[in-house]
Formats: structure tokens, sequence, C-alpha cells
């Protein structure tokens, strides 16, 4: 099984692919201000995590998710609950 | 639960919105057997609700609410997620004699703190009594309501387990009573309950379905938010109405899988969805190579467009994409509407597709008249015109009228306030009416903030007076943007003056123009970061922020920041098009 911090660098992989503003996306990169992009745009991004990943994210975990670790915590979650 | 979805046609005589109140409407649809399907966003479907089955758990729900011992006409928030509890609650208020007043989710990501805190002032406003919503949000829900000495607050699920009293007691909302109090409208800093009463909404609605030409062949399919009016009245009120079968997706489920919608549109074979034409655009971007060949669209008649700016292109190109699928682009409805006339003012002709008009913008700008640039000069209208779709005749029972700045009535193709009166047009705005804009005349006139002109009795919406962005189909209210701005430390209060420009694509660009003192660039660029952080994690849009001397936003004689003369100082300055033709400057 992957450890956490090898999928915490793909997954900053495939956001850095999506910013359109000058960043280096790493853990405590803000998802919602530091990407450059708009609310529509990362629902778009979020379902090619999703597929990344092959999780299903629940809507509701999403208030909470402020950072890019905060995203693969949930992650992991979602990833230990169908291992 | 039932496997199967309902069905679309039933023996139950449809009754087409000629009920006096909601409540009597879900009495006569729970005698046949369609309903409420909820879909989940790769396409399960996850419950499904016959109107039989609602009409019984919403009296479940009103006997309950009914031992609180709430005084009649109390308010009821409701949040407003795309789920069979929403229905169920609604209802329940409507039997019990309850207003229900539907909130949104939290739907920022990360957005859960600012969430609490708009939550907080809408529950004030309202002076709810109860907040019902789904357990996840429970710490928001709990958070919002600290203090508030509400009756209950907590899901739909946990209110089940109430003591029921005896439903003979039931005293369901009236005519003249309100049915609903709609939030669309305000900012989330300053919030405005519409008041729409049984009476109107009815109205609006058995207009709307007269407009539809509804049949008992008809099935909608909406990802609509349900605390939207479109969402509500025209997708959750409607189908009860028209004792419609309904397939749902949650919006943001569709903001992540846009084609779901199409692909519930093909499998259904629906009849009837709407959305604002950011849905359309959204849905046209993300269609995959194949997908046109795989779905079937043909029974798609009536596909609303509204709730934006209408513009033709990415409208086209949704047609044209899925012209495989048996699209048809005459099925395209645009329509005008707001909540404060509950949901519609007027629609297209049924069955003619998208109807645009190019004028001359010089025209337009000097003397405020809307000439038209005839088919044949198709360079001059690229060149020098503004395009504007035709949104139709008012309503029957409904006059618009289109005012100068001193009131007086204007003439076909002259550009003016547009006002509408008739039996849709709400009561006003909840509670004690400060700070709330004094829109509705003493002879029912409402004062809709938009700015359009009629050509043959057709209503054309070319802009807005009224202080509103609207993007992706979202409305922003500037008094948010420049909240955000002046919270950073070296912005005061009214140091920001908040509004939007066309973009290039005749879409809507958010700007703020923020006087500070800072010289040194790196704090200027540090400043510019912090607001544009603050702004998409807030609100999630794209907003351009311009840092200006002190004493360059404009002011009215009486003082007040006047963001329209801002605005048009801004797009000098920055050399920006007013057709929004093209962006010289970034």
């Amino acid at each position: 099984m992957q450890k956490f911090e090898e999928k915490l660098a793909v997954l900053c992989n495939l956001l850095q692919r999506h910013a359109s503003v000058n960043v280096v996306v790493g853990a405590q990169t803000m998802l919602a201000s530091d990407l450059g992009i708009d609310s529509a745009q990362l629902m778009e991004v979020l379902l090619e995590v999703e597929d990344e990943f092959d999780v299903s994210i629940p809507l509701n975990v999403l208030p909470n998710v402020v950072t890019v670790n905060d995203l693969m915590v949930e992650l992991d979650k979602l990833l230990g609950a169908s291992a | 639960m039932s496997v199967n979805p309902t069905p679309t046609k039933h023996n139950l005589i449809r009754r087409y919105a000629d009920f006096s109140t909601l409540s009597e409407a879900l009495d006569y649809a729970a005698k046949g057997e369609t309903g409420c399907n909820f879909y989940s966003g790769t396409g399960e479907l996850t419950a499904v609700l016959p109107y039989r089955a609602l009409r019984d758990e919403a009296l479940h729900v009103a006997s309950r609410l009914n031992g609180l011992g709430l005084k009649r006409g109390d308010r009821v928030a409701l949040v407003a997620e795309t789920h069979p509890n929403f229905q169920r609650v609604f209802f329940g208020c409507q039997y019990a004699g309850l207003v229900p007043v539907p909130v949104p989710p939290p739907l920022q990501l990360g957005g859960g703190s600012e969430y609490v805190g708009h939550l907080r002032r809408l529950l004030s406003d309202s002076q709810a009594r109860v907040l019902i919503g789904p357990s996840e949000y429970g710490a928001f829900l709990a958070g919002a309501a600290e203090g508030l000495h509400l009756q209950f607050i907590g899901s739909a699920v946990a209110f089940s387990h109430f003591p029921v009293t005896q439903t003979a007691d039931l005293r369901p909302l009236e005519a003249d009573e309100l049915a609903h109090l709609q939030y669309t409208s305000g900012s989330t800093r300053f919030p405005r309950g519409v008041m729409i009463t049984q009476r109107a909404v009815m109205s609006n609605l058995s207009c709307t379905i007269e407009h539809l030409q509804m049949t008992s062949e008809d099935r909608a399919v909406s990802w609509l938010p349900y605390y939207h009016d479109m969402g509500l009245v025209g997708l959750v009120l409607a189908p009860v109405v028209s004792q419609m079968s309904v397939d749902y997706l949650g919006t943001r489920e569709f903001a992540m899988r846009p084609r779901q919608w199409l692909v519930r549109m093909s499998e259904s074979k629906a009849t009837i969805s709407f959305g604002p034409p950011f849905g359309y655009e959204l849905c046209a971007r993300r269609l995959r190579k194949d997908d046109a060949a795989m779905l079937d669209l043909s029974a798609w008649r009536v596909a609303g467009v509204g709730a934006e700016t209408i513009r033709p292109e990415p409208l086209l190109k949704f047609a044209e994409e899925l012209a495989p699928s048996g699209f048809n682009p005459r099925a395209f409805l645009p329509c005008y509407g707001l909540a404060e006339s509950s949901l519609a003012v007027s629609f297209a002709p049924l069955n003619q597709g998208l109807r645009a008009e190019w004028v001359d913008g010089k025209h337009l700008s000097e003397s405020q008249r809307a000439v038209p640039i005839e088919h044949n000069q198709k360079e001059a209208q690229i060149a020098r015109g503004n395009q504007f779709v035709n949104c139709g005749k008012p309503l029957p029972g409904h006059q618009v009228v289109i005012r100068d700045q001193d009131g007086a009535e204007l003439p076909e193709r002259s550009c003016g306030s547009v006002f509408v009166q008739g039996p849709s047009v709400m009561s006003g705005y909840f509670g004690n009416g400060l700070g709330h804009p004094d829109v509705l005349s003493d002879d029912g006139w409402l004062d809709t903030g938009d700015i359009g002109y009629r050509a043959d009795g057709d209503i054309m919406i070319t802009g807005r007076k009224k202080d509103l962005i609207i993007i992706n189909g979202r409305n922003v209210w500037p008094q948010d943007v420049e909240y955000l701005a002046e919270q950073q430390s070296e912005v005061r209060p009214g140091d920001a003056s908040a509004f939007s420009v066309p973009h290039a694509d005749g879409r809507e660009q958010a700007v703020v123009v923020v006087q500070c003192r800072e010289a040194d660039l790196e704090k200027r660029r540090d400043l510019i970061d912090r607001i544009d952080c603050a702004i998409r994690a807030d609100l999630g849009i794209d907003c351009i922020i311009d840092l200006v001397p002190l004493h360059t936003l404009i002011r009215t004689s009486s003082g007040k920041l006047s963001r329209f003369r801002t605005r048009e100082d801004f797009m000098e300055r920055s050399n920006w098009d007013a057709t929004g033709a093209r962006v010289a400057a970034g």
C-alpha cells in the first residue's frame, strides 16, 4: 500500500497541472484560493481526483476541506474504508 | 423503497395549478402515481418519493411541528439539499400552517466558517423558530443557531422521533398566507427574504404551466438548487401542482458531472428542463466525443433558459454538439423573471427557440434607443452592435412597463427600468424593512432593478440598474465582495467598490476597486493576493482587484459610493470596451 506522503505527492502533481497561477502546490496549499481557479473549475478537478484515486468523495466533507493536506486526509479515510 | 422510478403517465386526470394552496395541490397529486426521483452523481436511483407517500410523510412532519407549540405563520428554516427530506419538511410546514424558509447548504470548499455566519444571518432575518438540515452539517447548524433560542435544531430524521399530535388539528396555510420565504435575492451579508403568498405562487405556476402547454406526457429533470427560485418554484412546486414526475440530480453532483443531466434526460425520455445559460455551457464543454451519439434527447421539448443574461453563442454550441442526439434547438425557451415576482415574468413563445436581435451600440449608449441592425448587415452587427435575446411577452394578467429615471413611461425601443405588476408579485421583503430597498409602490408596481426595452410588446433585457453581479448563474452581491476587501487591515470601510464588467466573451467579470495609500510595490502585490484569496475562498469567483489612490472612488452628491460611476471610470481607465467585444488591458 502506498504511503500517505506518496499519495500526497500524486495529489499535488495532479493539482499542479490545474493551477492557473504561479504556485508550487504543497500540503498547505489552499484549494479554493491558491490555485487561481473558480468553484466550477474546482469541481472538475475533484472529479479527476476521484478518478485518480478511484474513490467517490462525499460532498458533505467539502466544507471542512481547506488545504491539500485536508483533502488527502479525507481521501485516505475513503481509501482505508474501501481497502 | 420502490426500486422503480415513478411513472410519467398515470390514470389520474391532470389538473394544472387550479388549486388555492400548495397543500391542496399535494392532496390531489397524492391520488395518482407520479412523484419525485433522486439520482446520484453516477446515475443510480437513490430514492423514490411518490406524491402519495410525500403527502403521508408531510402530514407526519406537520403533526410533529404542531407539537412544538409554534405560532401560526412562524418560520421553519430548512437546509435545501436535493433530498426527499426537503419536500417532506417543506410540505409538512404547508400542512402545519408554518412558513418554510429554504436556506442553502454549505457550498464552498472549505467554506464552513463563512457558512455559519451566513446561515446565522438568515436565521436572524427570518426570525426562524426551527432549523432542520442534514445531520452531517450538525455542527454548522448548531453554530449558526447558537443563542437564537430555536425550538428545534437538527435533522429531519431526528425530528421524526418527536411525539405526534392529532392530524385533525392541522390547519394548512391558506391562500392569502405565505407559501414560503425566498432568500435568493439578497446578499449573504444583507439577506432579503421575499414574501410570496400561496395565491402569488399559484398564479405564477398556473401561467407558467399554461405557457408550457403541459400534458400528461411530460416529465421533468432538474439539477437546480432547491433554495433558488427557479429550482424551488419551477422544478419542485410546478411538478406537484401539475402531478408531473420529476427526476432530480444534486446541484454539486451536476457541477462535478454535468453530463449526468443529459444522461438523465435521455434515459427518462424527459420533456422539460430548465437551467441558467452557464449550465448548458458547462455541459457542452464537458461532453466527450461519443456522448452525442449515445444520448437520445429527441423528447426534450422545453429547454428553459434564464436566471442570468442570456447569450446565444454557448446555447447554439450546445445545440450543435447535441444535434446527433436529436436535440431540437427550437426547444430553447428564453425566460425572464426574478424571485420578487415568484419566478417568471415572461416567456418567449414555445417551440421557437432563441430569437435575438442586434441593435446599434452607438444609439444605445447615446440615446438609450434600441435601433435594430438588419440581418443583411452582418458586418455592421458584429462591428458596432449589441445582441439581445427576446424574452417574450409578460404572463397573462401581468403588466410590464419601461420607465425613465423620473418614472415616466417610455415608448417601444427605449431603454429604461423594467417595472412589473400582477398577481405573482411579492408582498414585500420580510422584516422591518431596515436597509431593504424600496422596490414596491403602493399600487403594486415592482421595480425589478433590470434595464430593458420592449419591441412589439416583447421584453429584451439589456442590463441592470441594481448592483448585482451574476457569475455562473449565481447571484453575487457587490456588498459581499467589498466587505471581504475591507477586512484587510490596509483597507477602511467605504474604500472598496465592486461591480461587474462584460468579459470579452460576454460573460460577467467581477471587479473590485480598492483605495489604498500603500506605495510599496511588494506590499501592494501582497494586499492584492490576500483580497484575491479571500474572494475565492468565500465566493468562489475570479475577481479583478484594482488598487487606486485615495479619493478615486466616485461618490454621489449625498456622499454615497456610486458603483455605477466607479465602474464607468474603471472601464475608461483600463480601456475596457463597453460592448465587451475586446479587452485591451488585463
